[in-house]
């Protein structure tokens, strides 16, 4: 699925991005995003591509550099080449091997959970 | 007719890039032309239609938007397009601007903005050179004399100074 390129959006590697990406299309990141991104579809960091902030979409595939937290509504994928910092909040996660990460992985995080934040102390879903 | 701008890089995932040391790749956007990239295959890069941005964004390479962007742009390449479905709400700064679709801010550029028939502009046009097509809504003010908002081009080489005045 290396040419996304048909369909969807590829953000190229001298692009940088500083504030807040919304998008509903599947997206190829190349260039550097500093701020949030809100996305609905697949979204791909490539190897050039990084971000710093929290990304939020339905597949995530890591291939570059996130700073920040992922949550995917479906699944993240941390490639081999990736490098990430922050945590991974999906039901599913991969994580090849050969990937730097560091943080926390989440796989009870199912969509809207976190639209609440930080507010519970010990319960996070209370019920 | 964007995946052809790609289609240079066949063999990317097995290129192996170094993983270590370079933790900031593009930290500072310098101009680096040419020598990263072949002059001969242009990159293009597309802002789709659900995409919705709001911030500033920079860019040293061709850029279709056909999303909705708020905030300023700040591009270095050639050309800048905003296309039928794009839509800008914020000041530009570029060489080359075509607009089909709608913007609403200053748009400077160092050598041409071009208003199709298609665009809705409401803001200031700076430019040496300005096109403004038959069916174009356009509500603001052309100049083009950018010699006299030289310093707004911030130190870009605008095509007309270059014979005039040196940098």
């Amino acid at each position: 699925m290396s040419n996304a390129s048909d369909k969807g959006s590829i953000l190229g590697p001298t692009l940088v991005l500083k504030g807040e990406l919304i998008a509903e299309e599947d997206l190829v990141l190349k260039g550097r995003v500093e701020g949030s991104i809100q996305h609905t579809a697949s979204l791909k960091i490539s190897k050039e591509g990084s971000v710093k902030g929290n990304v939020k979409a339905k597949q995530i595939t890591v291939d570059g550099t996130v700073e920040g937290n992922l949550f995917g509504a479906e699944a993240v994928a941390v490639e081999a080449s990736a490098r990430v910092t922050g945590d991974i909040h999906s039901r599913s996660v991969s994580l090849i091997e050969g990937a730097r990460f560091r943080g926390k992985i989440d796989m009870d995080y199912s969509e809207g959970a976190e639209a609440r934040p930080a507010v519970s102390r010990g319960a996070t879903t209370g019920k | 007719m964007a995946g052809n701008a790609y289609g240079s890089e066949p063999g990317r995932r097995g290129s192996s890039f170094e993983t270590s040391a370079k933790t900031e790749p593009r930290a500072e956007a310098t101009p680096q032309p040419a020598s990263m990239q072949s002059p001969a295959q242009p990159r293009l890069s597309v802002f789709g239609q659900s995409l919705v941005f709001k911030g500033n964004l920079t860019a040293e390479e061709d850029l279709l938007i056909q999303g909705r962007i708020e905030g300023s742009i700040d591009h270095n390449a050639t050309t800048l397009t905003i296309g039928v479905h794009g839509a800008v709400k914020g000041n530009i700064l570029a060489n080359k601007v075509i607009i089909q679709g709608e913007v609403q801010g200053d748009v400077r550029a160092s050598d041409a903005v071009i208003v199709e028939a298609s665009a809705r502009v409401h803001g200031n046009l700076i430019a040496p050179r300005i096109g403004l097509k038959d069916g174009a809504k356009f509500k603001g003010t052309i100049d083009m004399d950018p010699a006299s908002h030289a310093k707004e081009f911030r130190g870009r080489k605008v095509n007309e100074l270059l014979e005039s005045t040196g940098p």
